[in-house]
């Protein structure tokens, strides 16, 4: 129980020491929190656009429509019949169904040419159901396109997602790079830290000497670097975050001007709470490791000689 | 004579294989620390608790080699050294810094930490052992007021003189209570009045118990004391007045 109590004593002291050390040298610590908060902020940063875009795409109704021209002889009854069919196989959503009637009308109306199509008799336009995804993960659009053509009541199937496809690309493509900068800075950020623990090392020298002169064990002459090290990281995540808030709150603005030249209402997404707490768990558990790196490495090199 | 707690559950009196656990005892140490450089040659010697030493010799003589040996700093190269029981050239490295606690150190520097408090240095070795807040404030003004620095306590070391630099040393040492306590030259940059107070300090320690091995060149200064004198040379102990007690 005593071991336990001064256990927690030590705990408690390098816990409170180390942020204490923090702030008695506030100058340099900023300096490092700014670079750690750089290094964790970008990729966050850039998750949070790449979902805005995702998001301010389904806003827009950008969502690629597939278009079906049904044979001239399919009547308006069959077409709302196959448009709830194919609508439950593929998972698609109607967007449209326009009978022949309907598309007669809209002819008339979009063209301009009203008498002239009466010399026709009958009329040529067949009737058109529009489709669209139901949601991101369903089967793609191009895959249903291909299934649609095949069915006898179909003349011809047309999708018009070669851009979005394009987009879609971009979008993964900032998926996968912010996967890849996710790595490369918690490398940056515990790499950050590790070279501080390990100046700051450098820099206690005499009282470390010292503190093994009279009897500290190892765990006690580690333990406020490990700390230092995870305060570094947690502080450098919750920077991180108020820099991604204003980031945000800088942004919003032209973002939501944006979205009603399509006179759309958008609200951007924020960065999250919980990813304020991600950041900050995440900075506090790459802080100690770059901790306990610079320590094992500098500390056991200094015990040898 | 009762030993401390952080001693005495590893010092078994009936598992003690050499020595006895009320004394330190060289036997024919040998410390070299290059093939050509015997510091300590074939050392034989006993010191019994409460008992306070002087170790004088000119310089390479091999008096802070015998100490860094008793403080775990070195390992002898032949020979054994066994204090309280227990063989110190065989401690196993993880035990070394609980041994070391159990000796009062005290430095010809001083190795004071100059950006802390005089209390705050004094407080060391219980923040080590992870004493409570209360238990170290009592004990730190305690060793204070022991080397008449109380008043002192919220200052700077470096703001301090030589003198009082060395005191705050010893009360760092004496703080925790060590049955032992070791000091290197800690005169030696002192002047005479001084150096005089800081050896009468000892003698006032060692008369409370605490074994005291002192090592200084200062022979003027020793013989005035009325202690026990061992004397090196090249390694070789050519002199032992014998036990005062």
């Amino acid at each position: 129980m005593t071991h336990l109590k001064a256990a927690l004593v030590h705990h408690a002291r390098a816990f409170i020491s180390s942020l204490g050390l923090l702030w008695r040298r506030r100058l340099g610590a900023i300096a490092t929190l700014t670079v750690i908060a750089i290094a964790l902020e970008l990729p966050a940063g850039l998750e949070i656009i790449g979902h805005n875009i995702a998001h301010l795409e389904g806003h827009l109704g950008l969502n690629p429509h597939l278009t079906v021209f049904l044979k001239p002889s399919t009547t308006g009854i069959e077409a709302r019949h196959l448009a709830k069919q194919w609508s439950r196989l593929y998972s698609i959503r109607i967007w449209r169904i326009l009978d022949r009637k309907s598309a007669l009308s809209e002819f008339r109306r979009w063209s301009g040419i009203k008498g002239s199509l009466s010399f026709l008799g009958r009329h040529p336009l067949p009737a058109i159901l529009v489709f669209t995804r139901s949601n991101p993960g369903s089967l793609s659009l191009h895959q249903v396109s291909l299934a649609l053509a095949r069915q006898p009541e179909v003349s011809v199937v047309r999708t018009d997602q070669s851009w979005l496809v394009r987009l879609h690309g971009i979008l993964q493509f900032l998926d996968r790079l912010d996967q890849v900068l996710y790595v490369l800075f918690a490398l940056t950020t515990v790499l950050i830290i590790g070279n501080t623990i390990r100046l700051d090392i450098g820099n206690a020298q005499n009282e470390i000497e010292t503190l093994r002169l009279l009897g500290a064990p190892s765990s006690f002459i580690r333990r406020p670097f490990l700390y230092r090290g995870g305060w570094y990281g947690l502080l450098g995540g919750l920077y991180a975050y108020l820099i991604l808030l204003i980031e945000f709150a800088v942004l919003v603005g032209p973002l939501t001007r944006l979205s009603r030249y399509y006179n759309r209402s958008f609200s951007p997404a924020w960065p999250s709470p919980h990813l304020g707490l991600i950041l900050l768990s995440v900075g506090a558990l790459l802080g100690w490791v770059g901790a306990i790196l610079a320590v094992q490495i500098e500390l056991t090199r200094k015990a040898s000689h | 004579m009762a030993l401390p707690g952080y001693l005495s559950d590893e010092c078994d009196p009936m598992s003690v294989e050499g020595g006895t656990v009320h004394s330190i005892e060289f036997k024919r140490v040998t410390m070299r620390y290059r093939p050509d450089l015997e510091a300590v040659s074939d050392l034989s010697l006993e010191i019994r608790a409460r008992e306070m030493v002087f170790v004088t010799g000119p310089s390479g003589a091999g008096k802070s080699t015998l100490l860094r040996l008793l403080a775990a700093l070195e390992r002898p190269t032949r020979g054994q050294l066994w204090v309280w029981g227990r063989n110190v050239g065989t401690l196993a490295s993880r035990r070394i810094p609980a041994y070391r606690r159990g000796i009062g150190l005290v430095f010809q520097d001083h190795r004071l930490l100059l950006d802390r408090t005089v209390f705050d240095n004094v407080a060391l070795p219980l923040v080590i052992t992870g004493a409570p807040r209360r238990e170290i404030t009592q004990r730190v003004r305690g060793a204070l007021q022991t080397v008449g620095l109380l008043s002192r306590e919220q200052e700077r070391p470096a703001i301090l003189s030589g003198g009082e630099q060395q005191r705050v040393g010893i009360a760092r040492a004496i703080v925790a209570r060590p049955p032992l306590l070791i000091a290197d030259e800690p005169t030696g940059n002192l002047d005479p009045l001084l150096a005089i107070e800081i050896m009468r300090l000892f003698q006032r320690l060692n008369e409370t118990g605490t074994t005291v091995i002192i090592a200084s060149h200062a022979l003027g200064l020793i013989e005035k004391m009325s202690h026990r004198i061992l004397t090196l040379h090249q390694g070789t102990l050519v002199g032992d007045t014998g036990s005062s007690l």
